[in-house]
C-alpha cells in the first residue's frame, strides 16, 4: 500500500465502527418462544373444541343409547373417529397459529435488528440474552400465563368432560406433537 | 532557485504523483474495511443458519406430520409452507442487511475514493508546475549565458530591465549627460553624442534605428511600409528626437511586456 494510500484509509477506518452482532444483543430464541407460544395456542384451541367435542360426544353416546347400544364396541369406535376428527381439527388449527405467530415474530425481529443495523448505539428495543418468563408451560399453567404470542386468562379444562380425552388420544397417537404442545 | 532545485523538487513531486493508484486504493480500502468489519460474519451467519433452517423444515415436519392427527396432506403441505415462508422472510430480511451495509461501504468508498483521486489530481498538477518552473529557470539560465539579461538576447548591461539600445534615448537620465544640442538649419535639436546613427538625417534616423538593431523585425516592415492590411499608416517624422520617441516608447511597451 503507498503511504498516500494508507493515510486515507487509516482515516477512513478510523471513522469506522464495527456492528456488534445483533443475535448477541437480541438472540431470536430469547425474542421468541416457541414453547410458550404453543402453549398459548393450546390454550385458545381448546378453548374453542371443547365445548364442540362435548357435544359431538355426547350426541354419539346419546345415538347409541338411543339404539340400545351403550356397550357396543361401536359406540366405542365412533367416540375414537370423533375425537380423531377433533385431534385433526385442533393440531391443524394449532400449527397455523403456531405459523401466524412464528411469522409474525420473525418479522418483528427482523425489524428489530434493521433498527438496530441503523443506528446500533442509538438501538432501544428489547435486548438480552436471557428473557425472564420462558419456561415449557403445563397446561394446567395456561389460566395465569401471559404472552404477546399467546392468550391469556381462559377458562381452561375445566367443565369440559370430553378435553382430556382428546389430549389422551393426542398422547397416544401422535406423542411427539403432543410434547411439542403440552410439554411432557 | 535554481533550475537544478525546481528540477529536483519536480523529480519529487512527480514520483509522488505516480504512486496514486485508484484501482489500488479502492482494493485495499476495500480489504481494510472488511477486515474492520469481520467481513459482515455476524449476518453471514445468521444468514447461513436460517437457511439451513429454511432447507430441513420440509423434511422435518412432514416427518412429525404424518405422525400426528393431522391427515390431510393437503393440509399438511400448506402448513409446512406457511412455516418455511417464515424462515425465508428472514432470509431475505438478513439479506437486505447485507446489502445496506454494502451499500454503505460503496457510499465510503466513493466519497474515498474521489477525495483520492482529487489528492492524485493536486499533485499531478503540482507536479506539471513545477516541470513549468523548472523549465522557465532553466531558460533564464540559459538567457544569462548567452549573454542576454532582457528576452529577445538583446543586452542589458546596466541590469535596470531595459535593453542597451534604450538606454542610450536621451530620456534615460542615465544618458542626459551624453546628449548636446546641434543647431542645423536655424533650429535647435537635441542630438546624440552616441552612438552616431541617432545624428543622421530626420529621414535614416529611424531606418538606421531598425536596420542595425531589428533587422527582419515587424518593427522595420512597419516602418517601411506601414501596415498595408490594417490600413495603418505611420505619420511622416518631422524630425529626430519626435521619430526617436515615438518608436522608443513603442520598443520600450514591447520589450517592458
Amino acid at each position: 500500500m503507498a503511504t498516500n494510500n494508507k493515510a486515507l484509509v487509516n482515516s477512513i477506518l478510523k471513522n469506522t465502527k464495527q456492528i456488534a452482532d445483533f443475535s448477541k444483543v437480541l438472540s431470536f430464541g430469547n425474542y421468541f418462544s416457541p414453547e410458550l407460544a404453543r402453549s398459548g395456542i393450546t390454550q385458545q384451541t381448546e378453548r374453542y373444541f371443547a365445548p364442540q367435542i362435548d357435544t359431538a360426544i355426547q350426541g354419539v353416546r346419546q345415538g347409541f343409547i338411543g339404539r340400545g347400544l351403550s356397550r357396543s364396541g361401536l359406540r366405542g369406535q365412533a367416540e375414537q373417529g370423533t375425537l380423531a376428527d377433533y385431534a385433526d381439527q385442533l393440531q391443524t388449527m394449532n400449527e397455523q397459529l403456531y405459523n401466524t405467530r412464528e411469522g409474525e415474530a420473525r418479522t418483528n425481529y427482523s425489524d428489530l435488528q434493521k433498527q438496530y443495523e441503523k443506528a446500533p448505539t442509538s438501538y432501544k428495543g428489547p435486548k438480552g440474552t436471557t428473557t425472564p418468563g420462558y419456561q415449557v408451560e403445563t397446561p394446567q399453567m395456561y389460566q395465569t400465563t401471559q404472552d404477546i404470542y399467546g392468550g391469556a386468562g381462559t377458562q381452561g379444562t375445566g367443565g369440559f368432560s370430553y378435553l382430556q380425552a382428546l389430549r389422551d388420544y393426542q398422547k397416544k397417537q401422535s406423542p411427539d406433537f403432543y410434547k411439542k404442545y403440552y410439554g411432557n | 532557485m535554481a533550475s537544478s532545485d525546481y528540477l529536483k523538487q519536480y523529480q519529487k513531486a512527480f514520483q509522488k504523483s505516480q504512486s496514486y493508484d485508484v484501482n489500488k486504493f479502492s482494493s485495499d480500502l476495500e480489504k481494510a474495511y472488511n477486515e474492520k468489519t469481520n467481513y459482515n460474519k455476524d449476518l453471514i451467519d445468521q444468514q447461513n443458519t436460517l437457511q439451513a433452517e429454511a432447507q430441513a423444515l420440509p423434511g422435518q415436519l412432514r416427518n412429525e406430520y404424518y405422525q400426528s392427527a393431522i391427515r390431510n396432506p393437503l393440509a399438511q403441505e400448506s402448513l409446512i409452507a406457511s412455516r418455511q415462508g417464515n424462515v425465508r422472510g428472514q432470509v431475505g430480511s438478513i439479506t437486505d442487511l447485507l446489502n445496506a451495509r454494502g451499500q454503505q461501504f460503496q457510499d465510503i468508498l466513493g466519497k474515498a475514493a474521489s477525495a483520492y483521486q482529487t489528492d492524485a489530481q493536486k499533485a499531478q498538477t503540482g507536479a506539471e508546475n513545477l516541470w513549468r518552473l523548472y523549465q522557465d529557470a532553466q531558460a533564464q539560465e540559459n538567457a544569462r549565458r548567452t549573454g542576454g539579461g532582457i528576452g529577445g538576447g538583446l543586452k542589458d548591461s546596466d541590469g535596470d530591465g531595459i535593453p542597451d539600445i534604450l538606454d542610450q534615448y536621451p530620456n534615460d537620465p542615465k544618458n542626459k549627460s551624453k546628449t548636446k544640442t546641434v543647431t542645423s538649419t536655424g533650429s535647435s535639436q537635441t542630438s546624440f553624442v552616441d552612438p552616431k546613427w541617432f545624428e543622421a538625417g530626420q529621414g535614416g534616423a529611424v531606418g538606421n534605428f531598425f536596420d542595425k538593431y531589428l533587422t527582419n523585425t515587424v518593427g522595420k516592415s512597419m516602418v517601411e511600409s506601414g501596415l498595408p492590411q490594417s490600413g495603418i499608416r505611420f505619420s511622416p517624422i518631422k524630425n529626430i528626437s519626435s521619430g526617436v520617441n515615438f518608436y522608443s516608447n513603442l520598443l520600450k511597451n514591447i520589450f517592458k511586456k
